[in-house]
This record gives structure tokens, sequence and C-alpha cells, in this order.
């Protein structure tokens, strides 16, 4: 097998994985007590943190708070560390501004911002180990953190990458070497439960006539993903409710 | 005691109809009731009309509204205003304070224009109040039934 090979004869990919197979994902909500929500993320190596605090006033210039909705504050980071060759700065150029912008728009068709006016929202994430997927991994953790605490969401917002190999065969959760080796990357966000695509971005090019396959691969994989986030969700629904003997509920006189 | 049913955001819980009725935690989406957040389904009969409820439950934020009674304590008066943090909303203790101003037009419902902030109150009385609007500067908020001063 070639080092330069996408998908090997016998249809197996460079980490032996096939073309329809997904990474290892494994999650976490709750990491963190400080913030109201907080999730971990780990997708292959890929691996992610996501704060949220929130609601709350609307902090620094007053006139951005919006009289109908909250706002809703993204930012994303990078550790230093993250990937091979050591970052300058974990934030503030103009790939994570982008993709700040990207994640914020994404969140917004899922999160009910209505229900808060003159509020704000801030969901911080953050990568710590970065192995192709950067982006759909932080949407899922930021997905997460989100239900960690407790805002309300429409749905899950799930994302997937998916790519071309060889030409004709569609292959879902790219990782770093495969990027890397080449072919291009669709990255889609959607809303699993209502089939709808909320964000699509594409490296590179491939024919038209291979979009759809890609793109079905890609929705599939966000569902796919989306029963995963499920069950840790329900886990740790499960966890919290049985240690305080679901009483630790809170509702508003 | 049984179970609680747990759901997850996006989860359809039931039919929309005159029975039913999407309460705290649920949306409504083509004549069905689905779940806005990860909790347990509670639903509360209300007059004959079902109020299918989600309940969180991990500490939920609350963000006061208008009409909610609140407890504050005073931090800056002026002439025209004083300056509070709220600190509970109802019977609920916050974990991150809001702030909240209370203006001399609203201290005392009769004989406004004689109203002096500094006669009333003093920096670190705890008061209750009702929100009486949301602005872009603030909560302003009205005097309750009773203000209870105290140090």
């Amino acid at each position: 097998m070639s080092r330069k090979e996408l998908l090997s004869k016998i249809g197996l990919r460079q980490d032996g994985r096939r073309a329809e197979e997904l990474r290892r994902i494994r999650c976490k909500l709750g990491v963190f007590t400080q913030p109201d929500g907080s999730a971990y993320l780990e997708q292959g190596l890929t691996k992610v943190l996501a704060a949220v605090y929130g609601p709350h006033q609307v902090r620094g210039g007053r006139s951005k708070a919006q009289h109908d909705a909250a706002i809703l504050n993204c930012q994303f980071s990078m550790a230093v560390f993250s990937t091979g060759d050591r970052k300058k700065r974990p934030r503030g150029d103009r790939k994570s501004t982008e993709i700040s912008i990207h994640l914020r728009q994404a969140l917004l068709a899922a999160v009910k911002v209505e229900l808060y006016p003159w509020s704000q929202i801030d969901v911080f994430v953050e990568v710590l180990h970065a192995d192709g997927g950067v982006f759909s991994a932080c949407v899922n953790a930021a997905t997460l953190a989100l239900i960690d605490a407790g805002i309300p969401l429409k749905e899950y917002i799930c994302a997937c990458t998916a790519s071309l190999a060889n030409n004709n065969v569609a292959m879902v959760d790219i990782s770093n070497q495969e990027e890397i080796i080449g072919g291009p990357v669709l990255t889609v966000v959607a809303l699993p439960m209502s089939a709808k695509i909320v964000h699509m971005e594409m490296f590179q090019r491939f024919h038209l006539d291979h979009l759809p396959k890609v793109l079905n691969l890609a929705l599939q994989g966000c569902k796919d993903i989306k029963v995963i986030l499920d069950e840790a969700v329900r886990n740790h629904v499960e966890d919290i409710g049985s240690t305080t003997g679901w009483s630790n509920t809170t509702t508003k006189q | 005691m049984t179970k609680p049913l747990i759901c997850v955001p996006g989860q359809r819980l039931c039919i929309l109809d005159k029975i039913h009725e999407s309460g705290q935690g649920t949306y409504e989406r083509q004549g069905y009731i689905y779940s806005s957040l990860a909790g347990i389904v509670d639903v509360v009969d209300k007059e004959g009309v079902k109020v299918v409820e989600v309940r969180s439950t991990g500490e939920q934020t609350l963000v006061p509204t208008q009409g909610d009674i609140v407890t504050a304590q005073v931090t800056i008066l002026t002439q025209d205003f004083c300056k509070c943090v709220i600190k509970c909303i109802g019977n609920t203790v916050l974990s991150r304070t809001y702030r909240g101003m209370l203006r001399r037009e609203d201290v005392c419902a009769t004989d406004k224009d004689h109203v002096q902030i500094y006669k009333s109150y003093r920096p670190g009385d705890v008061i209750l109040a009702r929100v009486v609007s949301f602005s872009e500067f603030s909560f302003s908020k009205g005097n309750a039934l009773t203000i209870n001063s105290y140090q």
C-alpha cells in the first residue's frame, strides 16, 4: 500500500477504517465547575474543550444588546501545542476568526435565543489536539456544552466531514493525514432530526456529479454522531439526576 | 418511585391538541410538542389542560423578567436613582448577580415628586422589589408591596 493512497484496493483507509466509518468519538459533559456548561469531545485524535457561560447580562458595550434575542458570542482558539508546528498565537488570526463566525452562525440555527432578550451567551471552544475535522469537532463539543448549560435548543447541531477518494468513493470523517494527502474536504453542519443543512463548506473541488453521494455520506455521518451525543447526554442526565434524587430541578415561580 | 422519563433537545414528546399544551422547556413545531432541554418530562394538570414541561437536572440560569419579585442589595446612591445588585429571583438564589437600577419615580406609588432616595435607602440595604421594565441600561425596578430594608 503506497503512502499516497487514500483508499486501498480492499477498501481500507490509511488508519484502517472503511470508507463510511467514523473515528472513535468519546465525550463527557460537565468537565468544569466554573462555567454554566462545559464538554470535552475526542474525535479520533482531535481533542476539543468547550465552555458555555450564560445567559447573563451583556458585558462591555451595552449598545450590542438586542431587545428581542440574546447575543451569541463564540470564540474559537487553538492551543499553541495543538498542531505539528507550534502556533504563534492561539486566537485572533484570520482562520480562528473565520471559524468563530461560522460556529456562531451554525449554533444560531438551533439555539432559542429569542427566550433571553437583553442577555448574552458566551461559547468558548479550545482545540487541544488538531487531527483533522477541527471545525466539526468544535460544533459537536459546543452542542454538548450548550445542553449541559441548560440552554434551550431546537435540536442537536451535528457536524461531519466527508471527502472523495480515488475520484469515485466517498469517505466520511477525514483525518489530518488524509487532508494532507489531498482530496477535497466537505464540512457539513446539520440538524439531524429535521434533516436540515445549516452550514456547508468545501476545500478544493470535485466534479458536481460526486456531490450528492459525498453530501449524503456527510449527512449520514451527522446522524451517526447524533446517536453518540444522544447517548452521552442521556447518561449524563441520568448520572446527575440519580445522585440528586431527581430533586435538583430549577423552576421559576 | 418510578424512573423519570429522560428527554433530550429535539425529542418529540407528544401531539399538540386541546388537552396537551407546551410548557417550560418545550416548543411547538408542526402540531407536535418537542423538548428543548435535556432533563425529565413533567406533566402538570392545569384546569383540565395537561401542560407538558421539561425540567433540567442541573442548575439552570435564570434571567429576571418583567413582573418578577427580586431580592437586591443597594450599592450606589445618587439624586435620581440607586444602583443595586440582584441576588435572588423569587425563591431562587442566583449563582451570578445582575445589575439593577431603581429610579426615584419608582420608589413610591404616591407622592412621587417628594421622594428623596437617600432618605429611603442606604448602601448595603437589602430590598425586595419588582422588575418593572427591561431597558438598554439595566433592569429598572419598582418597589414591591413592601420594601424591607435592614442592615
